[in-house]
């Protein structure tokens, strides 16, 4: 028997046995109902250490509060902008806002 | 449906259930086929297993690379799920060992099992590397390439295991004939 023929004969062998279905579609409802809850479990999981490192984060701080209460305090008087500086940012962001409307105005009319 | 397999994965990993059904869908046959070779036939373990391959392929989609085949990528997760279902399995050893324990007695009585030795019952005799190299070699139509890449075995090793395969198998095959 020459080594194609072996092929050959394996190949009907494997062929003739039965396989699978082609398009078994309870199946694939039941592979995709786990791969649903797969999705959720990992989401609830990701939200659970999400949740848990604000606890853990919140308890270290917790006994800093008045430190770090007075640290911001010092440091928002400290570097609080000026007048000028205010009426900058606010002339940027008028410009900002016409400019946007201006172009919304321009991709409504076409 | 003229997307191709890589295309909905890239769509499937980008978040999309739907392309991922379609992936199902396509090589849910292809995966237990496979799975059943390897299982000797155990409809139930490998369709068990088959559903672990595709929740863990959705599970790492993220690290399917476009450059190789999604075909292979998912052959190679089923065959991981397979190995280590029998390392952790004491039941599904034992079962195995009763599978070939009975292929054997079919050898040692083939005029009176002739009926029963099928491609599963033989492929029982083979080690899992020989099983899983001619299940796709042979079953699923692979090259021995497509087959070393899916069962992460260098090439030359993936031929040995597929001519010394064949050569058990027709053994056993032409054992029951005479």
């Amino acid at each position: 028997m020459t080594e194609e023929s072996e092929d050959a004969r394996m190949r009907a062998l494997f062929g003739e046995s039965p396989r699978p279905p082609m398009g078994d579609d309870e199946f694939v409802r039941s592979v995709m109902t786990r791969v649903h809850e797969v999705r959720t479990s990992d989401k609830v999981r990701r939200n659970a250490l999400a949740i848990g490192v604000v606890a853990v984060a919140g308890a270290i701080l917790w006994p800093f509060k008045s430190a770090l209460g007075t640290a911001l305090a010092l440091s928002a008087v400290r570097f609080a902008p000026d007048l000028p500086m205010l009426s900058g940012g606010a002339t940027a962001l008028l410009i900002a806002a016409a400019a946007s409307v201006a172009a919304l105005a321009y991709a409504e009319r076409g | 449906m003229s997307d191709t397999d890589e295309a909905l994965a890239r769509e499937a990993k980008r978040g999309s259930s739907h392309a991922f059904e379609t992936l199902v869908r396509r090589n849910q046959s292809l995966v237990r086929g496979f799975l059943r070779r390897l299982c000797s036939g155990d409809a139930a373990l490998a369709d068990d297993l088959a559903q672990e391959t595709f929740v863990m392929a959705w599970r790492r989609i993220g690290a399917f690379e476009a450059k190789g085949s999604f075909k292979g990528w998912l052959c190679r997760i089923a065959y991981t799920q397979f190995l280590q279902n029998r390392r952790s399995s004491k039941a599904s050893q034992r079962r195995e060992d009763a599978v070939m324990a009975e292929a054997a007695t079919v050898q040692d009585d083939r005029a009176a099992n002739e009926a029963r030795l099928d491609l599963d019952r033989v492929m029982a005799v083979l080690s899992p590397e020989q099983r899983a190299a001619m299940a796709l070699c042979y079953g699923e139509g692979m090259s021995h390439a497509e087959a070393a890449e899916a069962l992460g075995l260098p090439l030359g090793t993936v031929k040995s295991h597929v001519v010394r395969g064949r050569a058990k198998v027709l053994a056993e095959f032409q054992g029951a004939a005479a």
